[in-house]
């Protein structure tokens, strides 16, 4: 009764405060220079743990868990909302994805009343649209929002299916135990839509028959136009609209000729697995992982210690082989400043979602209370904060 | 920005600075002896210390606290223009051995904020430090000669 009471009246003196819990210090996890983390936590379905550190000078990586309740009713259904959003160019879209992404995905599922394949493309399409219409408004004043864009990683465990979207770079993989033996596989989940890979290139090609130039090997990486590694994103809209391809936005991001169709796209490759006994858990991480860390060495990493404090032990180990490559100690590297510190790693985030078979298996109509947690905390200093940023609307009903 | 005037003003000075007393940076014994004792891990390097290679292939170790200075943290930006962010292996500045021992030096002379400011310029607005140490070698002399 009186914690009701005290709950109606903390909604409304602090209408955001239901995204986050309070109960103690620790629930928003801990900071400690760079590093933010979350050692430990439970999800519908299990445990988590959560790790960012941060290498720009303004994090570019965002990312969320949302545990709960999937639709804008409290009757769910029920489930856990995994994002990881790998900002480029600056921390704008990937703030704005943290910001509407999940609160879309909830207004869809509770129109369809089921999680399903669609929901979570349409909720990437409101996103994307929703990006864009601020670009459009913010264009006058700052033009250079247009090359602001994001990788977009999510995972979606509902009713003992995974659902796993993906644009861009960010990775999910697996740990699945083999019985025979009992070792743990490694089975990367997410299609990525890097130049690097030579399938994503002929895509680009196909889709660009008539431009010879739609993919440039640069500094030995290649790159869509010569611009950017990736083919898929939220944002960029520099690359998907020809009218803010040009002045003033700054003339090494404007294309010599103007393009018709959109070069970059914002359509996710999304996947659908039933979960079985033997998947142990998924590693989601943006690429400042991946390219420190092999799948395997990732999965032998949280296999082989104890669940709390999975994400920290992961984003330690790419540290400690960034070190390495240059030639550095570990210690060392981590007293380097933001800024100069994405001259020796980029931002990291990880997010490990433990998978416990009977609360898997369960119907996704068992009722539970919500858990929302943010990647790198939510005291961010109000200088760091992007002019762009739009305040949350709650519930977004 | 700062005038051309004062940028020649401020060269000047610190050419006269250089000139004055070209000290050699004395480069930590196990730096250079570590690769030499290369086992299966990376080469070591002492505390404190980061690593960088230069366009002439010399391998340097300096403390990092010179990554808070100007002229490293243009060197890092240029190095990124010129080469992209290393994803597997050490740091290449687009420089030589020489201009960095005279960056170093300028820096352990406390040369003042602007003064450090206008040797970035300068390095940017020069023949960006080209790969060769031909041209690099050229583009120094320039920098000394253009006051």
């Amino acid at each position: 009764m009186l914690s009701g009471l005290m709950n109606f009246l903390r909604a409304c003196l602090w209408p955001r405060s239901d995204r986050y819990v309070h109960s103690n210090s620790d629930t928003n996890g801990r900071q400690d220079g760079l590093l933010w983390y979350k050692d430990h936590g439970q999800h519908v379905n299990g445990e988590f743990s959560m790790a960012v550190v941060q290498a720009n000078n303004l994090l570019e990586d965002q990312s969320q868990l949302e545990s709960g309740s999937l639709s804008t009713h409290e009757s769910g259904p029920f489930g856990t909302f995994v994002g990881v959003y790998d900002g480029h160019g600056g921390p704008e879209t990937a703030r704005f994805i943290n910001d509407h992404l999940f609160q879309h995905l909830k207004r869809f599922t509770s129109e369809q009343q089921s999680m399903s394949v669609d929901v979570i493309r349409k909720a990437y399409q409101a996103t994307e649209e929703g990006f864009l219409s601020l670009v459009t408004k913010q264009w006058p004043m700052n033009p250079q929002i247009a090359a602001v864009g994001s990788c977009c990683l999510v995972g979606v465990i509902c009713g003992g299916i995974l659902y796993i979207a993906n644009l861009g770079d960010s990775r999910a993989v697996l740990g699945r135990v083999v019985k025979a033996t009992g070792e743990v596989l490694s089975i990367q989940l997410s299609a990525e839509h890097n130049a690097c890979i030579e399938s994503v290139r002929q895509e680009l090609h196909s889709m660009h028959p008539d431009d010879s130039q739609i993919v440039v090997l640069k500094h030995n990486v290649w790159r869509v136009k010569g611009l950017i590694q990736v083919s898929r994103s939220i944002g960029d809209v520099y690359l998907k609209k020809a009218e803010f391809n040009r002045e003033p936005l700054y003339a090494k991001f404007r294309l010599r000729e103007p393009f018709r169709k959109p070069i970059l796209s914002a359509d996710p490759s999304i996947s659908v697995h039933q979960l079985q006994p033997h998947d142990q858990f998924v590693i989601f991480a943006s690429d400042g992982l991946w390219e420190h860390l092999s799948n395997q060495e990732a999965v032998d990493i949280v296999q082989g210690h104890p669940r709390t404090g999975s994400a920290r032990r992961l984003v330690k180990a790419a540290l400690q082989e960034a070190a390495k490559k240059r030639e550095m100690r570990y210690s060392d590297l981590k007293k380097i400043d933001r800024g100069v510190r994405r001259h020796f790693h980029d931002d990291i985030t990880v997010i490990v979602v433990f998978l416990d078979t009977n609360l898997v298996s369960r119907a996704s109509s068992v009722k539970c209370s919500n858990i929302s947690v943010r990647g790198g905390g939510v005291s961010l200093p109000p200088n760091t904060l992007a002019p762009c940023t739009t305040p949350t609307e709650a519930g977004s009903t | 920005m700062i005038s051309p005037k004062k940028l020649i003003k401020i060269a000047r000075k610190w050419h006269r600075l250089a000139a004055l007393k070209r000290k050699r940076i004395s480069l930590p014994r196990s730096v250079m002896e570590a690769d030499n004792m290369r086992q299966d891990v990376s080469p070591k390097v002492e505390k404190g210390h980061f690593v960088f290679y230069t366009a002439d292939q010399k391998r340097l170790a300096l403390p990092l606290s010179y990554l808070n200075s100007h002229i490293f943290r243009e060197l890092l930006e240029m190095s990124e223009e010129e080469f992209g962010l290393p994803s597997n292996g050490p740091i290449t500045l687009p420089c030589d051995a020489a201009f960095i021992e005279y960056a170093v030096s300028l820096i352990n002379r406390r040369v003042d904020k602007e003064m450090e400011k206008a040797l970035a310029i300068s390095i940017t607005s020069s023949s960006r430090c080209s790969l060769s140490y031909y041209h690099q070698e050229q583009s120094n002399q320039q920098l000394l000669c253009s006051c």
